[in-house]
């Protein structure tokens, strides 16, 4: 009855960091870089993956404790795993990260800046419309 | 390095406990496999619905707490009573020793549960006999208290003089006086008050309609005089001739046709036979809202130009695009649509032209799309359901798609693909798509 003694709490000492039917989970916060608030409308990608996972949209976090491939197979994060996630949102520049996952406490806090897009270079007054005479030759 | 010391310090300790284990006798360790576990000293209990017993379930059985996570085990409370026995038992099936030791065992579990039940009976009547006790000792002291006031008084009363008496009524009377004088002036006041709103109230009704009354007055003044200036103007002008377009061309671009000549060019548009002549009034008629700065007029105009006249020069769509992206993400529809009927037909540009106008068309495009997917993204957050859902996918893969086009054309024309590659990449969530 004792020989499984030794055994037991090593299992139990491994099981500490990890749920047996998941993996580490893993959180990922998107916010916006400015104003430090959530972005709702932010989508996590594993690049294992293919889907793209949306955040919560009240806090703007997305937490799993497995990747889901194409092929079908549940791969679980474990610790000592590197995940390399895209971050985007509309409006906001994309991110990738590279994460060495730990044995717990894995919140990663992502920042996403605004995206700018110059449009002072098009003016609508700067185009010309020919009135309808002939365009002479050159 | 301090993770793998102290992972080679649990090594350790656990080895040494493997050993310590397989050196001896499970009888070696009575504290994990004790004869009677329960905490009243049974050897077998039933707590919060599991059985406790000396064999060892999840850990020894007289844990108190869990080894790995400190969490509490069923017999964490030494204060728990056992739980009572649901069990059925049939007389026949019972041998008659078994249900001797049954029913003894039954009778000592009632006498210690009268016991216990005794035991609470006699505290709570403790408790109950001091708080009554309290209670009768709060009432007597407010008793004792009132008392002695109601004495004061007494004494106060009895040793008042009759002079004192009168005095006292006489002041009260006076002051009852002032007080009712104070009120009537109160009274007054406040119908003073009452009279002088009411007043304020009907002149400021006067002024109001006395500035609405001058308003109008001049409102009508101006219509007036603006009517006799175009009719002055118009008499002056003699009859409106717009046969020459050429020569109206001038004043088209400087935004000054005046509304009888804009009149005649609308009739000549109406009954003009051909397009081509249709076109060329429609130019001049834009050019002139486009510098005069009515952009609405411009807009219906170039919207009746399309429906109308044809939808074949670049530069007037690309024109058009380009001011629908100014009026906002409402307009977004509006801004591709024409950003790709102007990308049907640039062709008619050349050189410098052609380079800068293509890059700012797919450029308008992606940038619209990405207003429109975010549009629909905030939709989708608000209140999230299967056609906000599908509007996202859409709106998503038009921006993938147009910044993709965008990008492509930027690295091909030597332009600065960074800001494509960037709406590409967040709308596809990733760079392979949009450099691969």
């Amino acid at each position: 009855m004792t020989g499984f003694l030794a055994p037991l709490m090593f299992a139990g000492w491994a099981a500490a960091g990890a749920d047996k039917d998941c993996g580490v989970p893993v959180t990922v916060r998107v916010v916006d870089a400015a104003s430090e608030q959530p972005i709702a409308s932010a989508v996590v990608r594993n690049r294992s993956e293919q889907d793209r996972r949306r955040v919560n949209t009240e806090t703007g976090q997305w937490s799993d404790c497995a990747l889901y491939l194409p092929d079908g197979t549940e791969l679980l994060i474990e610790k000592g795993m590197t995940l390399e996630f895209e971050i985007s949102a509309p409006g906001y520049t994309n991110q990738s990260i590279s994460y060495l996952v730990r044995r717990r406490k894995n919140l990663i806090s992502v920042h996403l800046t605004e995206m700018v897009i110059d449009m002072s270079d098009e003016d609508p007054d700067d185009i010309v419309i020919q009135f309808g005479r002939d365009k002479p030759i050159d | 390095m301090r993770i793998t010391r102290t992972g080679l310090a649990t090594l350790a300790v656990g080895v040494g406990l493997a050993g310590a284990a397989q050196a001896a006798q499970w009888v070696d360790f009575p504290g994990a496999f004790p004869d009677f576990p329960c905490q009243d000293g049974w050897m077998a209990c039933i707590v919060d619905g599991a059985s406790v017993s000396p064999e060892l379930v999840d850990g020894p059985a007289d844990l108190r707490l869990t080894w790995f996570d400190l969490q509490p085990t069923r017999s964490f409370d030494p204060f728990g009573g056992l739980s009572a026995y649901v069990g059925v038992l049939e007389e026949n099936d019972v041998p008659p020793a078994v249900e001797q030791d049954a029913t003894e065992a039954q009778r000592a579990a009632d006498a210690a549960q009268a016991e216990d039940a005794a035991r609470r009976e006699a505290e709570e009547r403790d408790a109950a006999r001091q708080v009554a006790a309290d209670e009768v000792a709060r009432q007597r002291d407010a008793q004792v208290r009132a008392t002695e006031r109601a004495d004061q008084l007494v004494r106060e009363a009895q040793s008042a003089s009759a002079a004192d008496q009168q005095r006292l009524a006489a002041a009260a009377q006076v002051e009852r006086d002032a007080a009712a004088v104070a009120q009537a002036a109160q009274r007054e006041a406040e119908a003073e008050r009452r009279r002088q709103e009411e007043a304020q109230a009907a002149a400021e009704a006067q002024a109001n309609a006395a500035r609405e009354a001058e308003a109008e007055r001049v409102a009508k003044a101006a219509h007036d005089a603006e009517a006799a200036r175009v009719a002055a103007a118009n008499v002056q002008a003699g009859p409106v001739d717009c046969t020459d377009l050429t020569g109206l061309e001038l004043n088209a671009s400087l935004g000054k046709l005046n509304d009888g000549t804009i009149a005649c060019l609308e009739s000549r548009l109406s009954a003009a036979p051909r397009l081509t002549e249709k076109k060329k009034i429609s130019l001049v008629l834009m050019a002139n809202a486009w510098f005069k700065g009515d952009k609405k007029s411009w807009e219906s105009l170039v919207k009746r130009h399309f429906d109308e006249i044809g939808q074949s020069d670049p530069d007037l769509c690309y024109k058009y695009a380009l001011y629908l992206s100014t009026q906002g993400p409402g307009r977004a529809t509006g801004v591709i649509r024409w950003a790709n009927v102007a990308l049907e037909n640039r062709t008619a540009w050349t050189g410098d032209t052609f380079t800068s106008r293509v890059y700012s068309l797919y450029k308008l495009r992606a940038v619209a799309s990405k207003g429109l997917w975010a549009v629909a993204e905030e939709r989708h957050a608000a209140d999230a359901s299967e056609e906000t859902r599908n509007r996202v996918d859409k709106h998503r893969n038009m921006t993938k798609v147009n910044a993709r086009e965008w990008y492509e054309y930027a690295k091909s024309a030597g332009k600065d693909p960074a800001s494509a590659l960037s709406i590409c990449m967040s709308a596809a969530g990733t760079k392979d798509y949009c450099e691969g």
